[in-house]
């Protein structure tokens, strides 16, 4: 035991003390004494000293043990409370354990309070750790009920959003069966499409499903980009989106061509809000515009992604970033899209917001700081 | 048994599957499709109107953007016009959620179809 004790001793006799004193000296322990032996002295010991050991003598003028231990105890004081007195029937030694203090030496056996000492603080680090384990298994605990949900609702939702397309295809199968058994195939190619469709919706909503966790797993990978390539990449593989070659692409790159960053997580980033940029496109407009700027900075790349597409309610703005919500019907897939792309944002330690008028188009605006580290 | 169907469920397939299935057995009078919950509020106003027919069966998928099944089921129930309870909702949904059923019995619906609809399902539904 080496840490400095500060002891609070509550007697009113001068020499008992200094014989708790030799005992203490002769053990080695290294300790200050504060002697007490009023009940407002006690309270402002209590307080101010703020003690490792109360020490404390049964029967005092105004003030006796059992209010003391009430009072230590009442402060949420948590520390050894050891009676030193003279005589006491067992009787009353048993009450005092049982009110709360830790232990009792008879002033006849001081040679005895050293160690009582040692074991109460032994017992009390002992119950803090075990209290401080408890708290942390609780919290855990709550954190698991937690993400079991999340988990529940996931998987609910997915079921859901895969079996969406199915029960359409097997609901088209019924129709085309009943037509095929009458003889009946004049719609069959129209059947089909159906199918193809549903088909490639599900597929959509699995390659969510993969970006999600794929961002949700593994870590974050920097290497040296090049922004425009890595950008025109992206909008080669959507070419094959419905009206995306109606639309005109400006790619404006600021500070330089090549940062460092996650080039997966970027790439899903991208194909992400420029899918959604062709998706929603304003067919009313003759010109469909869409103008990606990157500007890298010395400790961070912004980017800025405008589209005058059809544009989002104001209702909807502030819930497009949750999971599975879908703010329109033209939306394919499982509602996942922009849930991933702040995660993934997030994953990269940057911020992304997004601004949006109906009618006039949408802009999504993200920052990521330079050299990113993982923030989760 | 000519009735007014009303339609509502975003996966646009979904409502021509059920309109084509509801068209095969020769029950259907006027079929009306939204695309939500909230088209469908627009519709059933238009009904009010007198523009169209009063919907009998309302089919209605629960998972929606804009306004979903449940939120539909509130709104609809706020709703006052004459004839209003002679309206039968059926819910039509791929979830198999129990979770879901539970919801949409607590909001007083009674009839729940999972999905895909078929010949047999909607003529045990009109054997009542």
């Amino acid at each position: 035991m080496n840490e400095h004790l500060k002891i609070l001793i509550l007697e009113d006799m001068e020499e008992d003390v200094e014989l708790v004193r030799r005992e203490l000296i002769k053990e080695k322990l290294s300790f200050t004494l504060y002697r007490v032996d009023k009940k407002d002295e006690y309270l402002n010991g209590l307080v101010e000293i703020k003690p490792n050991v109360i020490l404390s003598d049964h029967s005092l003028p105004q003030f006796n043990s059992v209010e003391a231990l009430e009072i230590s105890k009442r402060i949420g004081l948590n520390v050894p409370f050891i009676l030193v007195t003279g005589t006491v029937s067992e009787e009353f030694a048993v009450t005092c354990l049982k009110n709360g203090a830790d232990n009792y030496v008879l002033k006849g056996n001081l040679s005895r309070l050293p160690s009582a000492i040692i074991n109460a603080l032994q017992q009390k680090t002992t119950e803090k750790n075990r209290k401080m384990a408890e708290r942390a298994l609780h919290k855990q605990n709550k954190m698991l009920v937690k993400v079991n949900e999340e988990l529940d609702r996931f998987v609910y939702s997915t079921s859901h959003n895969l079996r969406s397309p199915l029960m359409s295809v097997l609901g088209l199968l019924n129709i085309s069966r009943k037509e095929v058994q009458s003889e009946d195939y004049s719609r069959l190619l129209e059947y089909f499409d159906m199918m193809q469709q549903s088909i490639e919706k599900l597929d959509d909503t699995l390659k969510e499903i993969v970006d999600y966790s794929k961002n949700a797993r593994a870590e974050v990978k920097i290497e040296k980009i090049d922004l425009n390539e890595i950008i025109q990449e992206c909008i080669d593989k959507l070419s094959y989106l419905e009206g995306a070659r109606e639309i005109k692409k400006e790619i404006f790159i600021d500070g330089g061509n090549i940062i460092f960053c996650d080039a997966d997580r970027l790439k899903v980033i991208f194909v992400n809000i420029i899918s959604n940029a062709i998706k929603y496109r304003d067919n009313n407009k003759k010109k469909k515009e869409l103008n990606i700027t990157v500007r890298s900075y010395p400790y961070k790349t912004s980017i800025s992604i405008q589209d005058n597409g059809i544009g989002i309610f104001p209702t909807y703005v502030n819930k497009v970033f949750d999971m599975f919500y879908r703010a329109s019907d033209v939306s394919t897939g499982a509602g996942l899209g922009l849930y991933i792309v702040k995660e993934t944002v997030d994953k990269l330690g940057g911020k992304i917001s997004i601004d949006s008028e109906v009618e006039t188009g949408t802009m999504v605006e993200i920052d990521i700081p330079f050299g990113v580290r993982s923030t989760k | 048994m000519n009735k007014n169907v009303l339609l509502v469920d975003d996966d646009k397939i979904c409502n021509f599957i059920t309109e084509t299935t509801l068209n095969k057995l020769g029950v259907a009078k006027e079929v009306h499709s939204a695309l939500n919950g909230q088209e469908a509020l627009d519709l059933l106003n238009s009904y009010f109107l007198g523009d169209v027919a009063v919907p009998d069966i309302i089919f209605l998928d629960l998972n929606m953007p804009i306004m979903d099944g449940f939120q539909f089921i509130d709104a609809f129930k706020k709703l006052d016009f004459p004839k209003k309870d002679n309206i039968l909702i059926v819910v039509l949904t791929s979830s198999i959620n129990p979770n879901d059923v539970q919801r949409a019995k607590s909001l007083g619906i009674n009839n729940y179809m999972t999905k895909p609809i078929s010949e047999e399902k909607i003529l045990e539904l009109l054997k009542d």
